[in-house]
């Protein structure tokens, strides 16, 4: 059995993972991600839009593509749309938001039923770089394909008093990104198995609870938005049951 | 041997205006008394016909205002089945001068929407834009939230819009009797459940149309004196009507209503209030009835171009001729019509 993991930097803790700990998965495991990723699959082959972005173990993955066929199994990492920070602009969350969901503000986000907001979570999730690689990758693989969904963000995101997300919904933040995500992990499970029916989306690994808003801290990185090794160990579990 | 027609210009005489020229070149049907340029913030609000006239504007580069904005992230064919972008504001159609008074009564917080919610399944139909949300809303606080912002929408287009171009629909109406307010849908036709107790019918008379559109202009004006109005009548005919009547007599009765107050209010308010003949050219016999689909109620896509082409003739270039069929326009989408939820109706049960 050949495993591939790809897609953008939340590769990274997987990797980290599999690499001091290779016998999590007895059989090769190759990687390819980039950065911020907007790739694309030709004759059945994964390419990189920025070949000088790409991190794989695949040498010749970088000029001659990603040969899908080759893999039994699919993970791609991670799957949604990031959580907000300070230097990017136009996160949604900032534009609208449920009627339920407290901003302090003096012109809040625009109030949006809960259906609108689903519906502009499945625009999201379509223009999103690696909800269009499942869309490609689905078109052309037959293996298994697996999708691990986006990290909640580790707690001192929270404690960050310059955080704008944290300064526009104050204490609510927590509960603003928890139900944020879930909607997320829901619409993109819908939409994953419109691509194809099988197409498997790992829940948030135990003992994540979405319903907090965020990831235990001792599974975050330096930074609150990636997530470390142990996390990564998480998920290589999940792939390594699902397979 | 002279006489007052000897002064009377081209336009003024039936032959010269309309019947050598032909439908398709007849030209000067209106003259705006103000200005309207693409520096005006112009709200428009009313039947389903008004949606033809926002997106025209829109679509030449005309300052619509859409106080009511769907999510920059939604996918633009989204955005109209979530009730974006019809209006200047999320109200659904209001066909009614009694229901644009209500609604910007209530903005104003001269007057209160009663508590009233129909409940469809596990989720809420505001009665007031009872097909505003596709499947209704979660919950009645949800529904209260996003009613108040519309109603904040409206408040700021009272402050801030040069142009409100409203469009009059019908004079019938349904009322809750116990609350004094307005449905733009008879209960129990886009939901809710029809209550002979609380809902009566109402065919409004020219003099109780011509106080609701004072009261329209009066409580703009109230808070925005440079505010002014371009009136036009709907030329759709009533779906259905709750009177004795033909349906065709009815829909006579509504739309010669409308046109005479329209008219009435433009030369009582000069410069104030006008009036675009939309109607006219859809309805009147130089045009035949050929503007309008087989079903001869929905207007045609080239009957929207044509009216759009006397509209934007008039405001954008003073200078251009109709000569010929105007080109139709690279998108043409049927206006929500609520309305038409009534022909289900007249099927047996």
């Amino acid at each position: 059995m050949r495993v591939c993991i790809l897609g953008n930097s939340h590769v990274a803790a997987l990797y980290d993972a599999w690499y001091e700990e290779k016998d999590l998965l007895p059989c090769p495991v190759d990687f390819f991600s980039t950065p911020s990723p907007s790739n694309y699959v030709k004759d059945g082959r994964l390419f990189a839009s920025d070949p000088d972005t790409v991190s794989t173990n695949v040498a010749d993955a970088i000029n001659d593509g990603l040969r899908l066929s080759e893999y039994d199994c699919i993970l791609i990492s991670a799957g949604g749309y990031w959580v907000y920070r300070n230097e990017h602009k136009g996160h949604p969350l900032f534009e609208i938001r449920l009627a339920n969901w407290e901003a302090h503000e003096l012109r809040p986000p625009r109030i949006v039923s809960s259906a609108v907001m689903d519906a502009t979570i499945v625009s999201i999730l379509l223009r999103s770089p690696v909800i269009q690689i499942c869309e490609s990758i689905a078109k052309c693989y037959q293996g298994k394909m697996l999708v691990q969904p986006w990290p909640l963000p580790g707690p001192g995101v929270y404690e960050d008093k310059e955080w704008n997300f944290a300064k526009l919904y104050g204490e609510s933040a927590p509960r603003v990104t928890a139900e944020f995500f879930m909607r997320q992990y829901e619409a993109m499970g819908k939409l994953l198995r419109q691509f194809r029916e099988d197409i498997l989306l790992l829940p948030y690994p135990e003992p994540v609870d979405p319903r907090s808003g965020q990831t235990p801290g001792h599974f975050a990185s330096a930074d609150p938005w990636h997530m470390n090794q142990e996390y990564g160990r998480l998920v290589l579990q999940q792939l390594r049951d699902a397979t | 041997m002279t006489n007052p027609y000897k002064k009377q210009p081209p336009r003024a005489f039936w032959r010269s205006a309309v019947a050598e020229p032909g439908m398709w070149s007849i030209k000067g049907l209106w003259e705006p008394s103000f200005p309207l340029d693409k520096t005006s913030r112009i709200v428009t609000v009313g039947s389903c016909f008004a949606q033809h006239i926002g997106r025209a504007l829109k679509e030449k580069g005309y300052n619509w205002a859409d106080y009511d904005p769907a999510p920059r992230l939604l996918r633009e064919p989204l955005k109209e089945r979530c009730g974006y972008g019809h209006f200047s504001f999320r109200t659904g159609n209001i066909y009614t001068a009694a229901l644009l008074r209500q609604w910007l009564s209530w903005s104003l917080g001269i007057s209160q929407p009663p508590d009233e919610y129909w409940r469809s399944g596990e989720r809420w139909i505001d009665p007031f834009r009872p097909q505003i949300e596709e499947n209704a809303f979660a919950s009645v606080e949800e529904l209260i939230a996003l009613r108040k912002q519309t109603m904040q929408g409206i408040r700021q287009a009272i402050e801030e819009a040069d142009v409100w171009v409203v469009t009059l629909g019908l004079t019938e109406a349904w009322q809750n009797v116990r609350s004094n307010s307005w449905y733009p849908m008879c209960p129990g036709t886009a939901g809710g459940e029809f209550d002979p107790e609380q809902h009566r019918f109402h065919n409004f008379s020219y003099p109780e149309v011509m106080d609701d559109m004072r009261g329209v202009i009066e409580m703009i004006q109230a808070h925005n004196s440079a505010a002014r109005f371009l009136l036009t009548i709907s030329p759709v005919p009533l779906t259905a009507t709750a009177t004795e009547r033909h349906v065709l007599v009815a829909t006579e009765y509504s739309k010669s209503t409308l046109r005479a107050v329209a008219d009435d209010l433009r030369k009582a308010n000069p410069g104030l209030v006008d009036y675009f003949p939309s109607y006219e050219i859809i309805t009147s016999p130089p045009f035949r009835g050929v503007l309008f689909e087989p079903n001869m109620r929905s207007v045609s896509r080239q009957g929207v171009d044509l009216v759009m082409h006397h509209f934007m003739t008039a405001i954008d270039a003073p200078t251009a001729s109709a000569t010929t069929r105007p080109a139709p326009t690279t998108a043409f989408r049927d206006p929500k019509c609520e309305e038409a939820l009534l022909e289900a109706f007249r099927k047996p049960s």
